[in-house]
Parts: structure tokens; C-alpha cells; sequence
């Protein structure tokens, strides 16, 4: 059995649950989270992994979901086409049990974000990440990434009412010049 | 009253990953079906990284072997370095292990070492480095390894070396080379480094071809900071069967496509199929400089999305203007990328040498070869496809057969 194949298997076993969560909260549909995952750690172990433990491996494969899915919606054009749809949950009788009233609002609401806006909030939101830690996390500059979250946040707050943001939480909330706001 | 969002993600989040709460087990029962996808990824990119490295060993075979900087030459000893104080370890004598068994040379602590010259304020992790060898195959066109050095945490190496065995079937050193310690390129954060060289296919003696059933082990020779302290450290990889001899066939290199004093292509239309990979380069406007930046960007044809294992410098075929084939312009670096071309185009760049053919047919360079005028420039880079996604999403893995991807021709000035 190859090196990789038994922190494969650990990895799945121990957070396969927390990452279909991950992914879930960026494309909003658990069968797809699940072939988001899928994907990743086929991505993540066909490559050089320097890792043997399944906290570094984890944080491997968020970042290749992170990419896939950013990726996936980089490659549709027609995004602006099919925005609209995102912002609705589809028409599971399971689903639409699950997600009572707030959880459907906040799904709902992280539907009408783009990509990038989701992810930033996501990252900052769910994993906790600094402002400088999602620009290197996405390769953007700390001005873009404070831009998104804005923009994402003021979204938000446009379906959920007020968010609340820790003490000395550092968001960008004054728009961008010349950027249009919602 | 404000909405706090980061206990509502995280209430989402388990929402999501338990709503198949019937066939929870669904990613778990995935395993197999992935294990599968990545044995196969894995092997398609080894293989296609040696394959397309042989390519440009084959640069080698054809008599470039003095042009400075394209490969490690796998025969001088090596540059010593700078040892940190309180540190000395002995060095691996190619000519001195053959004949010896494995096993010797693990007794004698040939193969293993690691050592620190200075007290750590950190406690070490136990995780110590490791070396693997990734991929090895002989073709045609010549034998290459493919090895990583796997990082101990916290560790940025300055320096790193390889040496090379091939070992028997009774684990006896037949064959040996290093690469000489060189700067270790590892950006911020990295895990690993790696690097594709060439494979000793003839004995010891040097005299004989190396042929059944042999395996390769990478011994790793690192230099540098961990946790502030110099450390240095030597690891062997775990022995990687091969099968060697039996290539008789030494067909035309570059896909014969372009061969010394031969006619050089007629057109960009007649040239084969390079899978759906297209290029462009860039090249210098003004006449070439020794060393010159060359940038190739490689792209998929027809909306397609293609992974592919693409040499990372571009090569220029220079046809002179009586249509012969007169020399190229080699690129300083024999490594191969893992690209994904796509809507978002791939780059490879590397520095350029020029090497010219001489009346025998064989390639000619050094510092000293000059050209004058203006030839026609094709360039090209080798690649081996791993998977094709077309525009209308249907996937697949084409043949793991290098294939030449030629940009347009332009007119390059020489001014010896």
C-alpha cells in the first residue's frame, strides 16, 4: 500500500463530514460538496503531499476545494446568467425541512453573493481567517479581499439584518470609490 | 440586534454535510473510487514527467552536453559546502559504491544523517525529513528519474543534492552519479522540492549498458535553517523497481520534426496534431541575447480544458533561409510543470542558449557559438497530455505520448 493511501483513508474517515460542510457552505448543494471533496482530494493526492498528518492534509484539501470550486464558476462565462438561480435552493422536500427559517435565510442569502464575495466570507466567517490570511489563501491583494467582504457583508445584512462583527474585527465598510454598492 | 453570522455558517455548514443522513458513509464509500483516480493520476504524471525530461536528455544525446546550466553534468564531485560548525558528514563516492551492497552502505551511515549546530529554542518535531523517488523510466530518447525531497517542518534548505544509485536485484550499487549540491529553490510554505535528472544506464565501469530488472534509490543531501538553526541532513528514498534495456529504436528527437540540416517545416498547418495544445511565445524583438527570456503560453484549442505535463522552457528550431534546420535555441532548464490550459492560458519561461548544427548533423554549443542574420524561429515545447475535458464537458485520458506543440513561426534576428 502506497504512503498516501492509509492518511487517505484516515482523512476521510475523521473530517470527509467537516469538509463536505466546507464545501457545502461554497456551492450550497451537499451532492455537489460531496464531488467538490471528491474532486479535491483526488487533486491534492495525485499531487507532491509533503504531509503525514490529517491536520496538514486538511488544510491541503480545503484550499483545492477552495480553487475547484472558484475554478468551476471561473470557467462559466454565462455566471451573470445563471446568478439568479444560485440564490434559490432547489426543490428538496429534505432540504427545505432542514433548512428552517434563519438557516434558509443565510442559505439564501450566500446565494445571491458571487464566487469570490462567498468565499472570502466563507473564509473569514467559517475558518476564521485574517483579512491577509484569505489574500494569500486567493492570491489577491488585502485591498481586494477587504472589497469582497464588504460588498459581500453589505449583502448580507441586506437579507439578515445587522451582522455582528467581533471587537476590533478589521472589514473594510466604507465602499470602494467609484464602486458601485448594492 | 445584529446576526451573528459565524455561528450561523457553522450551523449551515452542519446542516449541509448531515443531510444525507441515510447514506452518511457516501464520501466514506468513496475511498476506493478515488484511491483508483489518484493510483492512475499519479502513475500517468510520473510516467509523463520522465518522458518528457527524456526528451530533453535527448537534447544531450545529440551533443549539446556543453552548454552551461541545461543539466546537472553527473560527473563531478561535488561543491562542497559551507559547513555549519560542529557538522561534517562524509561524502558519497560514485566511483567507491559500486560493488558495494545497500545494506554496507547503511551500516556505514552513508545513507542516513542528520545534524544541527546549535542549540534549538524550539523543541524538534519528530517528523524528519524524507527523500522518495517519484517516477523513473528509460526510453528512447534517454533515462530519467524523477525525485523529491520531502521537507522536515520548519526547515528552508539552502543547498540540496542528489546522488543516484542503481542497485541490483541482490541489492549490489551498479550504477551511480550525483548531481552535485546546487541552490535549493523552495518558495515560502513549501512542503517539498523536486527535481527531474538524468538515469545511469551503464555500469560502474561505465563500459557496459545496464539492462533487467534494477531498482533507483535517491539519496538527498540538504543544507540549511530549521527553526533558525543550521541543520543538515542526508536521506535515502526507498528502492523504485525498474525495468532497464530493450530500447532499441532511436527515432529523430523533437518528434522529428526537426532535424539538424534537415528542411524545416512548410507551413504551420502541416505540422501534426499536438492533441488540442496550442502555443505562443514571445520572442525578442530585437536580435538575440545570449541568456534571452523566452515565454511561451500555452493554451487549449476549442474551449477545451487540458492537464498536462509541459517542458517548462521553450525551445526555438532556427531554419535558415534556404529552409534547412541550422540550430536552436535551447532553454536553460530540463524541468517539466504539471499545467492546466484552459481559459486561462499557462506559462512556461526560461532563459535561452544557442547551439548550432554542424556539418556533420550534430548540435554544437557554448558560450562561444555565434550565428549571423536572420533564420526563421520556431518554437516549441514537448508535452504529454493527462486529461482532455472538452467544451461540452465530457472527459478524457488521451494517449501518454509526448506530442510537439509549435507556435507560429517568426523571423529572429542573430547578430554574432
Amino acid at each position: 500500500m502506497a504512503r498516501w493511501e492509509p492518511l487517505l483513508d484516515e482523512l476521510v474517515r475523521e473530517r470527509g463530514h467537516a469538509l463536505v460542510g466546507y464545501a457545502f457552505l461554497l456551492c450550497g448543494d451537499t451532492a455537489q460538496a460531496e464531488d467538490l471533496v471528491q474532486d479535491a482530494l483526488v487533486k491534492t493526492f495525485s499531487g507532491r503531499l509533503g504531509v503525514e498528518q490529517v491536520r496538514s492534509a486538511e488544510s491541503y484539501v480545503k484550499r483545492a476545494i477552495l480553487s475547484t470550486y472558484l475554478d468551476g464558476f471561473r470557467r462559466r462565462k454565462h455566471w451573470a446568467a445563471i446568478r439568479h438561480l444560485s440564490a434559490v435552493p432547489d426543490d428538496d422536500g429534505a432540504r427545505t425541512e432542514a433548512l428552517v427559517t434563519d438557516r434558509m435565510h443565510v442559505f439564501q442569502a450566500l446565494g445571491s453573493l458571487a464566487p469570490r464575495e462567498r468565499a472570502c466570507v466563507v473564509l473569514r466567517f467559517y475558518e476564521d481567517m485574517t483579512v491577509r490570511q484569505i489574500a494569500d489563501h486567493l492570491s489577491l491583494s488585502q485591498g481586494s479581499v477587504k472589497r469582497y467582504l464588504h460588498d459581500g457583508v453589505r449583502s448580507l445584512e441586506h437579507a439578515l439584518g445587522p451582522v455582528h462583527l467581533e471587537d476590533g474585527e478589521e472589514i473594510e465598510t466604507t465602499p470602494v470609490q467609484g464602486r458601485r454598492t448594492r | 440586534m445584529s446576526f451573528d453570522l459565524s455561528r450561523a455558517l457553522e450551523d449551515l455548514a452542519e446542516t449541509g454535510a448531515s443531510r444525507r443522513t441515510t447514506d452518511d458513509e457516501a464520501l466514506t464509500a468513496r475511498v476506493g473510487l478515488m484511491a483508483s483516480r489518484i493510483r492512475r493520476r499519479r502513475a500517468a504524471r510520473y510516467a509523463g514527467t520522465v518522458a518528457v525530461a527524456a526528451c530533453a536528455v535527448a537534447a544531450l544525446a545529440v551533443g549539446i552536453a556543453n552548454l552551461p546550466g541545461v543539466l546537472p553534468d553527473g560527473t563531478g564531485p561535488a561543491t562542497s559546502p559551507d559547513p555549519a560548525p560542529g557538522m561534517t558528514l562524509d561524502p558519497i563516492d560514485t566511483e567507491q559504491v559500486c560493488g558495494l551492497a545497500l545494506t554496507d552502505l547503511e551500516a556505514q551511515g552513508l545513507l542516513a544523517h542528520y545534524a544541527e549546530s546549535a542549540e534549538r529554542t524550539t523543541p524538534t518535531t519528530a517528523d524528519a525529513g524524507f527523500a522518495e523517488v517519484m517516477g523513473a523510466s528509460e526510453g528512447a530518447d534517454g533515462a530519467a528519474v524523477e525525485l523529491e525531497y520531502f521537507l522536515p517542518s520548519g526547515a528552508e534548505p539552502s543547498k540540496l543534492g542528489w546522488t543516484v544509485l542503481v542497485v541490483d536485484a541482490e541489492g549490489v550499487v551498479v550504477g551511480a552519479l550525483e548531481t552535485g549540491l546546487g541552490p535549493a529553490v523552495t518558495p515560502p510554505g513549501a512542503t517539498s522540492t523536486g527535481t527531474t535528472t538524468t538515469l545511469p544506464t551503464t555500469s560502474c565501469a561505465g563500459d557496459e549498458p545496464l539492462e533487467g530488472r534494477v531498482s533507483v534509490v535517491g539519496v538527498a543531501e540538504a543544507h540549511g535553517v530549521r527553526d533558525g538553526v543550521p541543520f543538515l541532513e542526508r536521506v535515502a528514498s526507498e528502492p523504485y523497481p525498474l525495468e532497464l534495456g530493450g530500447i532499441e529504436e532511436t527515432p529523430a528527437p523533437f518528434g522529428g520534426l526537426f532535424t539538424c540540416n534537415a528542411p524545416g517545416p512548410e507551413s504551420i498547418h502541416t505540422l501534426p496534431d499536438a492533441g488540442g495544445l496550442t502555443l505562443a511565445a514571445d520572442l525578442p524583438a530585437a536580435p538575440w541575447e545570449p541568456g534571452a527570456q523566452i515565454v511561451g503560453t500555452v493554451g487549449a484549442a476549442d474551449g477545451a480544458t487540458i492537464l498536462a505535463n509541459v517542458s517548462a522552457g521553450v525551445t526555438v528550431a532556427l531554419v535558415d533561409p534556404d529552409g534547412l534546420v541550422a540550430g536552436f535555441l535551447v532553454p536553460d532548464t530540463v524541468d517539466v510543470e504539471l499545467l492546466e490550459a484552459g481559459d486561462e492560458p499557462a506559462t512556461v519561461s526560461a532563459g535561452s542558449s544557442l547551439a548550432t548544427c554542424d556539418p556533420d548533423g550534430q548540435l554544437v554549443g557554448s558560450d562561444e557559438v555565434t550565428i549571423d542574420g536572420t533564420y526563421t524561429a520556431w518554437p516549441f515545447v514537448t508535452a504529454v497530455l493527462k486529461e482532455v475535458v472538452t467544451a461540452e464537458g465530457e472527459a478524457f485520458t488521451p494517449p501518454s505520448e509526448p506530442v510537439i506543440v509549435v507556435a507560429n513561426p517568426v523571423e529572429l534576428a542573430f547578430s554574432g
